[in-house]
């Protein structure tokens, strides 16, 4: 319980470190988003479906490579600090979300577009008003992994100097004090599940009733 | 809308798809675009609304060319059915005809009325129906929601790419009848690719036949049936032409109107039926309810072994029926198939019209032998 005493003496730099954290990860994560699913229109474009073969690819494989490597890439490319840091979970996180909106975008069933078109929609309402829409569920998973790696990396990347609740851990370690430890810890962890469970309830309203209707029918 | 195709080609380089083709499609009429798997007929229909575009040759709308038109506004004004279908799952059936006329910036109440209107057509309930996703939709409902979406905006043209192809024999020939009764009242120009002659004979008013790239035969059904252009359009119809000749008829140009039903408003139990057949001598009749909708019939035998106060509702069997647009071809084999010598004929409504006898059908294939 030694744990708790000292998370109350010291509440305010826990808390201090964990808005540091849920700083770093809300701005990287936020950007990746962004890029993510521009990028993942951008290759699924007709023209660049070679760009768009590449980016898949490299994104698939991505996945597998082990946070702690994009850390040390980065801290060698940019050096020590917090936007270095940033700039590692943003590629981190861009990954899913890039995989999942190219993957997705690339499997919407031709016909539908096709019948999109032959009723006079633009390529841009085609986009709006079809490919989006239905590719939601696929883009939202990958979101939604994004953050919760992009969570548990920002700890990681205190190392190279983020900041955040990884700051405490690393003390901690340092110190040999799992008091220290477990109040970087437990709070690391507390955030990623709720920011996962927001998620997971906006997820459940955004996606049309159609599309779950869908999933629920394959699943039987 | 008058359209013309004039020595319409398209060369993929490998392949020439459609080789100088020349049609001139009747307004407010069928035509059918048929032949064997790759002979052109996709490529034509997608020619039309620039879904592809031609390598030489004219299509011309009205007199005018399709080269001064919008390729988007022209698709907007002509509809489009694919065998795919190709439904928006995300939305609801309602935002799925709506479409068209959204996109061309209806009022939305003008829209809801048009949506409504159209589900009435296709016979499928639109209080029931119209919140619901095409996913909770059987494949012949979806179907009928493609054909509704291709006519939401009122288009005087519409494409069809094997609408029905994807479904089973026996909905298939439901909603072979359901269109037709629904072109009979909409009386739009449509273009119809189907690979399956007895859709073309019951459907069309007029048949295209391709092969490899060049048009065969163009002509009204009997006369394809009757004058087969070469060998190649007399293997597409097969052997048994008396039969075809069946295929051209239908049901609604052949039935009888004098037949007896009884009224569930009217005769209310067992007792009042069996006078009812008393009074007319009847050993069977068909039992409609107050809207005229046809729900069985029922027997003397067994009303008579019943007590004169049961419920009529209670004795009423079920029984095949026939639709005014099924050709007598699909008659006889409903009729051999559920053992019946005459065959009640209802209305996409299940309203009783009249009934169709084999004894009937039978002269009128041996009137066709004998022409030959
Ligand atoms: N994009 C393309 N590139 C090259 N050849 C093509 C292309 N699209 C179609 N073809 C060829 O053009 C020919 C006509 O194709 P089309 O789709 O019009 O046939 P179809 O009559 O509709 O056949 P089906 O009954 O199988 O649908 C076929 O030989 C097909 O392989
Ligand atoms: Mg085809």
């Amino acid at each position: 319980m030694e744990v708790f005493e000292y998370m109350g003496e010291n509440w305010s730099y826990i808390l201090e470190k964990l808005w540091q954290h849920f700083y770093i990860f809300l701005i990287s994560w936020a950007f990746a988003i962004v890029a993510g699913i521009l990028l993942g229109i951008f290759v699924t474009r007709s023209g660049n479906e070679k760009i768009g073969k590449v980016v898949l690819s490299i994104s698939g494989a991505a996945q597998a490579i082990p946070s702690i490597a994009v850390i040390a890439l980065i801290f060698v490319f940019l050096g020590i600090g917090a936007l270095p840091a940033m700039v590692a979970l943003f590629i981190y996180s861009l990954v899913p979300i890039v995989f999942n909106s190219a993957s997705g975008l690339l499997n919407v069933d031709p016909s539908v577009k096709e019948s999109a078109r032959g009723m006079g929609m633009s390529n841009s309402q085609i986009l709006r008003k079809v490919e989006l829409p239905l590719v939601i569920p696929t883009v939202f998973s990958g979101i939604r992994t994004a953050a919760v790696i992009n969570i548990g990396t920002a700890a990681i990347a205190a190392t190279i100097g983020a900041g955040g609740l990884g700051e405490i851990i690393l003390l901690g370690l340092r110190m040999m004090s799992y008091p220290r430890i477990l109040a970087g810890a437990i709070p690391v962890t507390l955030l990623a599940i709720v920011i996962d469970i927001i998620l997971a309830r906006l997820q459940k309203r955004i996606i049309s009733p159609g599309l779950k209707i869908l999933q629920e029918g394959r699943s039987f | 809308m008058k359209i013309q195709l004039k020595n319409l080609t398209k060369d993929y380089g490998s392949i020439v798809a459609v080789d100088d083709l020349n049609i001139e499609f009747d307004e407010k009429k069928i035509t059918i675009l048929i032949g064997p798997s790759g002979c052109g007929k996709t490529t034509t229909l997608k020619m039309i609304n620039r879904l592809i575009e031609r390598t030489s040759g004219d299509i011309v709308f009205d007199g005018k060319s399709i080269n001064d038109m919008d390729r988007i506004n022209l698709r907007r004004h002509i509809g489009y059915a694919i065998q795919e279908i190709g439904l928006f799952m995300h939305m609801s059936i309602f935002d799925n005809i709506a479409v068209v006329p959204r996109l061309l910036k209806w009022p939305e109440n003008k829209v809801k009325n048009r949506v409504a209107e159209l589900m009435d057509l296709v016979n499928l309930d639109p209080d029931e129906y119209m919140y619901k996703y095409p996913a909770q939709l059987s494949g012949g409902q979806k179907q009928r929601i493609g054909v509704a979406r291709s006519l939401a905006a009122n288009p005087e043209v519409v494409l069809m790419d094997e609408p029905f192809g994807a479904i089973d024999p026996i909905n298939r020939e439901k909603l072979q009848d359901a269109f037709l009764e629904i072109q009979e009242q909409i009386q739009k120009t449509i273009i119809f690719v189907t690979h399956d002659i007895r859709e073309a004979i019951k459907l069309g008013d007029k048949i295209a036949i391709f092969n490899r790239g060049k048009l065969v035969q163009y002509d009204e059904v009997l006369n394809v049936i009757n004058k087969p252009a070469n060998g190649f359009v007399e293997n597409l119809l097969g052997s048994d032409r008396a039969l075809k000749g069946l295929e051209t008829m239908r049901v609604k140009e052949n039935f009888d109107t004098d037949f007896y039903s009884m009224n569930t408003i009217e005769i209310k139990t067992t007792g009042e039926a069996l006078k009812f057949l008393d009074d007319n001598g009847r050993r069977y009749c068909y039992v409609v309810d107050g809207k005229n909708r046809l729900k069985g019939y029922v027997g003397k035998r067994e009303l008579e072994k019943r007590k004169p106060e049961t419920e009529l509702k209670e004795e009423i069997k079920n029984i095949e029926s026939l639709q005014p647009y099924s050709n007598l071809m699909e008659a006889i084999s409903t009729m051999v198939v559920a053992g019946l010598n005459t065959c009640p004929v209802v209305n996409a409504k299940d309203q009783l019209l009249g009934v169709v006898r084999f004894k009937e059908i039978f002269k009128i294939a041996a009137s066709f032998q004998s022409e030959d």
